[in-house]
Protein backbone atom coordinates (compact mmCIF):
# COMPACT_ATOMS: atom_id res chain seq x y z
CA UNK A 1 0.00 0.00 0.00
CA UNK A 2 1.50 3.45 -1.03
CA UNK A 3 2.74 5.81 2.25
CA UNK A 4 -0.18 8.21 1.82
CA UNK A 5 -2.98 5.60 1.13
CA UNK A 6 -2.23 4.05 4.64
CA UNK A 7 -1.65 7.27 6.06
CA UNK A 8 -5.13 8.90 5.17
CA UNK A 9 -6.72 5.30 6.05
CA UNK A 10 -5.07 5.65 9.14
CA UNK A 11 -6.30 9.29 9.59
CA UNK A 12 -10.07 8.33 8.36
CA UNK A 13 -9.92 5.41 11.05
CA UNK A 14 -8.90 8.30 13.77
CA UNK A 15 -11.62 10.52 12.94
CA UNK A 16 -14.57 7.65 13.00
CA UNK A 17 -12.83 6.46 16.29
CA UNK A 18 -16.40 7.92 18.06
CA UNK A 19 -18.96 5.79 16.19
CA UNK A 20 -20.90 3.92 18.80
CA UNK A 21 -19.18 5.42 21.86
CA UNK A 22 -21.20 5.96 24.82
CA UNK A 23 -21.63 9.14 26.95
CA UNK A 24 -19.45 9.48 29.93
CA UNK A 25 -21.27 9.01 33.41
CA UNK A 26 -20.39 11.47 36.30
CA UNK A 27 -20.01 9.75 39.95
CA UNK A 28 -23.20 8.43 41.67
CA UNK A 29 -22.81 11.05 44.54
CA UNK A 30 -22.86 14.11 42.00
CA UNK A 31 -26.67 15.44 43.53
CA UNK A 32 -25.24 15.46 47.19
CA UNK A 33 -22.15 16.82 46.32
CA UNK A 34 -24.21 19.74 44.51
CA UNK A 35 -26.87 19.72 47.41
CA UNK A 36 -23.29 20.22 49.69
CA UNK A 37 -22.15 23.05 47.37
CA UNK A 38 -25.62 24.71 47.51
CA UNK A 39 -25.76 24.89 51.09
CA UNK A 40 -22.32 26.66 51.17
CA UNK A 41 -22.51 30.78 51.43
CA UNK A 42 -22.80 32.27 47.80
CA UNK A 43 -19.49 34.04 47.30
CA UNK A 44 -17.17 32.49 48.85
CA UNK A 45 -14.61 32.82 45.74
CA UNK A 46 -11.44 35.27 47.15
CA UNK A 47 -10.45 36.88 44.55
CA UNK A 48 -6.61 37.13 44.60
CA UNK A 49 -5.23 40.30 43.41
CA UNK A 50 -1.78 39.40 41.59
CA UNK A 51 1.53 41.22 43.24
CA UNK A 52 1.71 43.45 40.14
CA UNK A 53 -1.59 44.86 40.71
CA UNK A 54 -1.07 45.72 43.75
CA UNK A 55 2.75 47.30 42.90
CA UNK A 56 0.98 49.29 40.69
CA UNK A 57 -1.98 50.82 42.87
CA UNK A 58 0.87 50.94 46.00
CA UNK A 59 2.99 53.37 43.49
CA UNK A 60 -0.04 55.05 41.79
CA UNK A 61 -0.95 55.94 45.60
CA UNK A 62 2.74 57.05 46.40
CA UNK A 63 2.61 59.25 43.70
CA UNK A 64 -0.05 61.05 44.16
CA UNK A 65 0.51 61.69 47.97
CA UNK A 66 4.47 62.86 47.14
CA UNK A 67 2.91 65.48 43.97
CA UNK A 68 0.12 66.94 46.58
CA UNK A 69 2.96 67.02 49.42
CA UNK A 70 5.24 69.05 47.09
CA UNK A 71 2.31 70.85 45.45
CA UNK A 72 1.62 72.36 49.21
CA UNK A 73 5.02 72.65 50.53
CA UNK A 74 5.91 75.10 47.62
CA UNK A 75 2.38 77.04 47.35
CA UNK A 76 3.03 77.73 51.11
CA UNK A 77 6.74 78.70 50.85
CA UNK A 78 6.18 80.78 47.50
CA UNK A 79 6.21 84.81 48.22
CA UNK A 80 2.67 85.74 47.34
CA UNK A 81 2.03 88.41 44.45
CA UNK A 82 1.24 91.65 45.31
CA UNK A 83 -1.78 92.87 43.23
CA UNK A 84 -1.22 97.01 42.11
CA UNK A 85 -4.21 98.53 43.07
CA UNK A 86 -2.50 102.22 43.34
CA UNK A 87 -4.25 104.47 41.31
CA UNK A 88 -1.14 106.39 40.00
CA UNK A 89 0.97 103.17 40.09
CA UNK A 90 -1.69 102.35 37.61
CA UNK A 91 -1.99 104.97 35.56
CA UNK A 92 1.88 105.27 35.16
CA UNK A 93 2.07 101.79 33.62
CA UNK A 94 -0.75 102.58 31.30
CA UNK A 95 1.00 105.88 30.41
CA UNK A 96 4.57 103.75 29.10
CA UNK A 97 2.46 102.47 26.67
CA UNK A 98 1.94 105.90 24.86
CA UNK A 99 3.10 106.94 21.80
CA UNK A 100 4.95 110.29 22.25
CA UNK B 1 -42.41 16.97 30.27
CA UNK B 2 -38.80 18.79 31.03
CA UNK B 3 -40.06 22.32 30.54
CA UNK B 4 -43.09 21.87 32.73
CA UNK B 5 -40.03 21.55 35.69
CA UNK B 6 -39.28 25.52 35.29
CA UNK B 7 -41.88 26.84 37.24
CA UNK B 8 -41.23 24.29 40.13
CA UNK B 9 -37.50 24.97 39.58
CA UNK B 10 -38.32 29.03 40.09
CA UNK B 11 -40.68 28.09 43.09
CA UNK B 12 -37.43 26.17 44.61
CA UNK B 13 -38.89 22.99 44.88
CA UNK B 14 -36.21 20.43 45.48
CA UNK B 15 -37.76 17.83 43.78
CA UNK B 16 -37.70 19.30 40.36
CA UNK B 17 -33.69 20.07 40.87
CA UNK B 18 -33.27 16.29 41.42
CA UNK B 19 -35.31 15.27 38.24
CA UNK B 20 -33.22 18.24 36.05
CA UNK B 21 -30.10 17.12 37.59
CA UNK B 22 -31.04 13.18 37.02
CA UNK B 23 -32.13 14.46 33.38
CA UNK B 24 -28.80 16.59 32.65
CA UNK B 25 -26.12 15.15 34.44
CA UNK B 26 -24.59 12.97 31.51
CA UNK B 27 -25.36 15.63 28.86
CA UNK B 28 -23.29 18.23 30.68
CA UNK B 29 -20.56 15.83 32.20
CA UNK B 30 -20.18 14.36 28.73
CA UNK B 31 -19.31 17.42 27.27
CA UNK B 32 -17.08 18.80 29.77
CA UNK B 33 -15.09 15.51 29.96
CA UNK B 34 -14.32 15.69 26.38
CA UNK B 35 -13.38 19.46 26.26
CA UNK B 36 -11.62 19.26 29.50
CA UNK B 37 -10.58 16.02 28.87
CA UNK B 38 -9.77 15.69 32.41
CA UNK B 39 -12.25 13.24 35.06
CA UNK B 40 -11.96 15.28 37.77
CA UNK B 41 -12.01 18.89 36.31
CA UNK B 42 -15.21 17.72 34.44
CA UNK B 43 -16.61 16.27 37.46
CA UNK B 44 -16.09 20.20 39.15
CA UNK B 45 -17.55 21.48 35.68
CA UNK B 46 -20.38 19.42 36.01
CA UNK B 47 -21.29 20.70 39.81
CA UNK B 48 -20.86 23.91 38.87
CA UNK B 49 -23.40 23.98 35.78
CA UNK B 50 -26.06 22.63 38.11
CA UNK B 51 -25.35 25.09 40.91
CA UNK B 52 -25.88 27.70 38.22
CA UNK B 53 -28.71 26.15 36.88
CA UNK B 54 -30.05 26.77 40.06
CA UNK B 55 -29.07 29.87 41.30
CA UNK B 56 -29.80 31.46 37.64
CA UNK B 57 -32.99 29.83 36.65
CA UNK B 58 -34.75 33.07 37.80
CA UNK B 59 -33.14 34.92 34.62
CA UNK B 60 -33.76 31.96 31.86
CA UNK B 61 -36.06 34.03 29.59
CA UNK B 62 -37.23 30.30 27.38
CA UNK B 63 -36.05 32.10 24.40
CA UNK B 64 -34.39 28.87 24.20
CA UNK B 65 -34.67 25.32 25.04
CA UNK B 66 -33.72 24.54 28.49
CA UNK B 67 -31.54 21.86 27.25
CA UNK B 68 -29.45 24.63 24.97
CA UNK B 69 -29.43 27.04 28.29
CA UNK B 70 -27.61 24.30 29.90
CA UNK B 71 -25.36 23.19 26.65
CA UNK B 72 -24.09 27.08 26.80
CA UNK B 73 -23.52 27.19 30.12
CA UNK B 74 -21.71 24.11 29.92
CA UNK B 75 -19.32 25.04 26.77
CA UNK B 76 -19.12 28.48 28.98
CA UNK B 77 -17.60 26.80 32.32
CA UNK B 78 -15.73 24.88 30.04
CA UNK B 79 -13.94 27.41 28.16
CA UNK B 80 -13.05 29.23 31.57
CA UNK B 81 -11.20 26.61 32.94
CA UNK B 82 -9.14 25.47 29.69
CA UNK B 83 -8.49 29.38 29.92
CA UNK B 84 -6.92 29.54 33.58
CA UNK B 85 -5.29 25.93 33.09
CA UNK B 86 -3.57 27.83 29.85
CA UNK B 87 -2.64 30.78 31.84
CA UNK B 88 -1.14 28.75 34.71
CA UNK B 89 1.03 27.06 32.11
CA UNK B 90 2.24 29.71 30.64
CA UNK B 91 3.23 31.61 33.57
CA UNK B 92 5.36 28.20 34.95
CA UNK B 93 9.17 28.63 34.36
CA UNK B 94 8.74 25.66 31.80
CA UNK B 95 6.33 27.70 29.53
CA UNK B 96 8.85 27.66 26.75
CA UNK B 97 7.78 23.79 26.55
CA UNK B 98 4.45 24.95 25.06
CA UNK B 99 2.40 26.02 22.24
CA UNK B 100 2.29 29.56 22.24
CA UNK B 101 -1.03 29.29 20.43
CA UNK B 102 -3.11 26.71 22.41
CA UNK B 103 -0.62 26.13 25.43
CA UNK B 104 -0.73 22.62 25.03
CA UNK B 105 2.25 20.80 26.03
CA UNK B 106 4.75 20.33 22.31
CA UNK B 107 5.56 16.97 23.48
CA UNK B 108 3.15 15.00 25.35
CA UNK B 109 1.99 11.94 24.20
CA UNK B 110 -2.00 11.36 24.34
CA UNK B 111 -3.52 9.67 26.92
CA UNK B 112 -6.66 11.09 27.56
CA UNK B 113 -9.09 8.27 27.43
CA UNK B 114 -12.83 9.13 26.86
CA UNK B 115 -14.87 6.91 29.34
CA UNK B 116 -17.83 5.98 26.40
CA UNK B 117 -15.47 4.92 23.24
CA UNK B 118 -15.29 0.99 22.34
CA UNK B 119 -12.26 -0.95 23.94
CA UNK B 120 -11.00 -1.34 20.15
CA UNK B 121 -10.76 2.22 19.10
CA UNK B 122 -9.58 3.15 22.53
CA UNK B 123 -5.97 3.94 21.10
CA UNK B 124 -6.90 5.41 17.81
CA UNK B 125 -9.43 7.46 19.87
CA UNK B 126 -6.80 9.17 21.96
CA UNK B 127 -5.19 10.54 19.08
CA UNK B 128 -8.35 12.04 17.71
CA UNK B 129 -8.94 13.68 21.81
CA UNK B 130 -5.17 14.80 21.64
CA UNK B 131 -5.64 16.39 18.19
CA UNK B 132 -9.01 17.89 19.02
CA UNK B 133 -7.40 19.53 22.02
CA UNK B 134 -4.85 21.85 20.06
CA UNK B 135 -7.96 22.96 18.09
CA UNK B 136 -9.33 26.81 18.69
CA UNK B 137 -12.22 27.30 21.36
CA UNK B 138 -14.63 27.86 18.80
CA UNK B 139 -13.47 25.14 16.80
CA UNK B 140 -13.03 22.48 19.42
CA UNK B 141 -16.76 23.49 20.90
CA UNK B 142 -18.50 23.04 17.72
CA UNK B 143 -16.90 19.60 16.78
CA UNK B 144 -17.67 18.39 20.45
CA UNK B 145 -20.79 19.52 19.84
CA UNK B 146 -21.31 17.47 16.24
CA UNK B 147 -19.43 14.54 16.73
CA UNK B 148 -19.45 13.27 20.79
CA UNK B 149 -22.97 15.39 21.39
CA UNK B 150 -24.08 14.47 18.16
CA UNK B 151 -26.31 17.78 18.01
CA UNK B 152 -27.72 18.93 14.56
CA UNK B 153 -26.44 22.12 13.62
CA UNK B 154 -28.95 24.37 14.34
CA UNK B 155 -28.78 23.72 18.15
CA UNK B 156 -24.63 24.00 17.46
CA UNK B 157 -25.11 27.43 15.85
CA UNK B 158 -27.92 28.67 19.32
CA UNK B 159 -25.30 27.60 21.79
CA UNK B 160 -22.81 29.20 20.22
CA UNK B 161 -24.93 32.63 19.39
CA UNK B 162 -23.43 31.99 15.61
CA UNK B 163 -25.41 31.21 12.62
CA UNK B 164 -25.84 28.10 11.08
CA UNK B 165 -23.67 28.66 8.19
CA UNK B 166 -20.99 29.74 10.69
CA UNK B 167 -21.02 26.70 12.32
CA UNK B 168 -20.74 24.79 9.08
CA UNK B 169 -17.76 27.05 8.62
CA UNK B 170 -16.33 25.93 11.82
CA UNK B 171 -16.39 22.47 11.24
CA UNK B 172 -15.17 22.39 7.69
CA UNK B 173 -12.29 24.14 9.46
CA UNK B 174 -12.18 21.95 12.26
CA UNK B 175 -11.79 18.95 10.22
CA UNK B 176 -9.06 20.49 8.06
CA UNK B 177 -6.97 21.39 11.48
CA UNK B 178 -7.49 17.78 12.90
CA UNK B 179 -5.84 16.01 9.56
CA UNK B 180 -3.20 18.28 9.89
CA UNK B 181 -2.40 17.66 13.02
CA UNK B 182 -3.09 13.71 12.93
CA UNK B 183 -0.89 13.88 9.74
CA UNK B 184 1.92 15.24 11.79
CA UNK B 185 1.12 12.82 14.32
CA UNK B 186 1.52 9.76 11.73
CA UNK B 187 4.76 11.24 10.33
CA UNK B 188 6.24 11.77 13.83
CA UNK B 189 5.74 8.20 14.02
CA UNK B 190 4.26 8.56 17.49
CA UNK B 191 1.01 6.74 16.61
CA UNK B 192 0.57 2.69 17.00
CA UNK B 193 0.47 1.61 13.42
Amino acid sequence: MEPNTKRNQWIEEVISSTTGMKKAQPATDLYQKILSDLDKPYNTKVVRVPVKQWAAAAILLLAVNISSAIYFTTRESAPEKTNTTNPIAVEMQSASTYNY
Amino acid sequence: MLSDLIPALRSGDGQAFRQLVAHYQQQVFNTAISMVQDHGMAEDITQEVFITVYRSILSFNEKSSISTWIYRITVNKCLDHLRAKKRQKRSGIFSQLFHTDTGEPLHEPPDFQHPGIQLELKEKAQYLFAAIATLPENQKTAFILAHIEDLPQKDIAEIMGLSVKAVESLLQRAKISLRKQLESYYNEGKMIK
